[in-house]
């Protein structure tokens, strides 16, 4: 099975750092027998409504510096273009999302059949888009849906607007509680359960507080 | 995402290439992104960026051995490219020199095609070059024999190698293309060189690929081979060792590349 990762530079984060993390991410799939491909927005561009979507993407209100969350939504286009063999299974994942088994992912990638096909992406982490297994059309979908995502008055960051995949997924979620599947099996960085978890998610908002950055540095040692 | 080309085009009287063949071959396959030309020869091109002074002005540059620095007109012409693909806001670019040659409509998003369809994201790609690779540890040795795996059947030349090291001495090695032609993360250049001093640094830097193959290098060591490739869409050496001009044209003309580099004579695809 295909593992995707997106990159696209955000000049507030560390590059080096950034990469490392990619090439860690890039061989802890690999390990599991995953076929790990970093995707970019060069893939999304090749949309051809990417002109668009992007522009949609572009109107969301963030508080995080520019492009993070604009990468967040692009990504999902991305994925619609990605080197996906039409109707394959993959995952999609951040690279700070690292496997330690790859059973439960080739689990719910087998439950599809020609009577009952794969019609949902699967949320692995609640609705944390950190780590979802679909085929290139339902991750397109997902790509449109973002773009028509009007705000309102409840996408607030404190007092500032905001909108993020997260948040429109979480608001999804209420509205169209079948459109996708949530499980928890991938679990946050010292989330309960996390030692045992089939795949850990090290985001820098654990990782930071517990001292483990640099994450390139510091996760191959938190768990073999 | 903003994609570019940039290139210097030196004036008439140069010895070293043939710069109106140059631009005749420009003008003859287009590109698909936005290509940016400068001189500071006023050439007949519309939108060419003039330079108010030749890059030759560093030209007598002495470098930090107090050595004259054979180097710094060329790498002030690559820095000038780059502050311009800064400018343009440009976040991926590729850089080719007078003595190229395009054989393709649309040969910059070929090139760019390949570059982004790599498995992992890259700071730069092309034809590259590596030197000492036995200096520098075991990790590096195996990442270098790893990337000459890849080309088994030798059909394209993936990674020429030169060194000048002694067995015994550990102080490192490089991995980069051939700067001549090539493509680049404008992310990655900007986080190796200090583009706002770019006089300077062309005057007392190396030749600016060895440079930025030191510099990736320095900054993540054995990993510089996870952040470089080779492309197959283009073909660029330094000399005639490897191959020769006709050779490489033929590269051209076979449409196997996209470009090549190098074209000293006035020859066309």
């Amino acid at each position: 099975m295909r593992a995707f990762a997106f990159y696209g530079d955000v000049p507030q984060l560390d590059l080096a750092e950034q990469k490392r993390l990619e090439i860690l991410w890039c061989q802890q799939w690999s390990k599991l027998g995953f076929e790990p491909i970093v995707i970019n927005e060069w893939h999304a561009m090749q949309h051809p409504e990417y002109g668009d979507l992007s522009a949609a993407y572009m109107k969301l209100p963030s508080v995080n510096p520019k492009p993070y969350d604009y990468l967040c939504l692009i990504r999902w286009l991305s994925m619609a273009m990605a080197p996906i063999p039409n109707g394959e299974l993959c995952v999609m994942a951040d690279t700070d999302v690292m496997v330690y088994q790859s059973e439960p992912f080739h689990h719910y990638g087998t439950k599809s059949t020609k009577a009952k096909p794969f019609d949902r992406l699967v949320f692995f982490q609640k609705y944390v888009p950190s780590c979802v297994l679909g085929h290139r059309a339902l991750f397109e979908a997902q790509a449109k849906r973002f773009a028509q995502y009007v705000p309102d008055e409840k996408d607030m960051h404190e007092t500032t607007p905001h909108v993020s995949d997260q948040n429109i997924l979480e608001r999804q979620a209420g509205t169209d509680p079948d459109s996708f599947v949530r499980l928890d099996l991938v679990k946050g960085y010292l989330e309960p359960g996390w030692e045992a978890a089939p795949a850990i998610h090290y985001a820098n908002s654990c990782c930071g507080p517990a001292g483990k950055t640099p994450r390139s540095k510091h996760i191959p040692l938190l768990r073999i | 995402m903003r994609l570019g080309s940039v290139s210097y085009v030196p004036p008439p009287s140069i010895r070293t290439c043939d710069p109106a063949a140059f631009l005749a071959n420009l003008r003859r396959f287009q590109s698909k992104h936005p290509l940016m030309l400068y001189s500071d020869h006023k050439w007949d091109v519309p939108d060419m960026i003039h330079l108010p002074q030749s890059p030759e002005i560093v030209k007598d540059a002495k470098g930090k051995d107090g050595k004259p620095n054979p180097w710094a007109v060329n790498n002030l012409c690559w820095a000038t490219g780059m502050r311009i693909a800064i400018r343009n806001g440009f976040t991926h670019v590729i850089y080719l020199e007078a003595d190229c040659r395009v054989g393709k409509l649309h040969w910059d998003d070929q090139i760019f095609s390949e570059y982004f369809s790599h498995p992992k994201t890259l700071a730069c790609a092309g034809s590259l070059v590596s030197n000492n690779p036995c200096n520098a540890g075991p990790i590096g040795y195996q990442k270098w024999c790893d990337l000459m795996a890849t080309n088994t059947r030798r059909n394209f030349p993936n990674c020429v190698t030169y060194g000048w090291k002694g067995a015994a001495d550990s102080s490192g090695s490089s991995i980069f293309p051939n700067g001549a032609l090539g493509c680049y993360s404008v992310a990655w250049l900007t986080k190796l060189f200090d583009f706002s001093n770019s006089g300077q640094m062309a005057a007392e830097m190396f030749a600016w690929d060895f440079a930025l193959g030191e510099r990736l290098w320095k900054e993540m060591d054995h990993l510089a081979y996870d952040c470089v490739a080779p492309l197959q869409s283009v073909f660029s050496s330094y000399g005639e060792v490897i191959t020769s001009e006709r050779e490489r044209m033929e590269l051209l003309r076979s449409g196997k590349v996209s470009a090549v580099h190098q074209c000293k004579s006035s020859q066309q695809p």
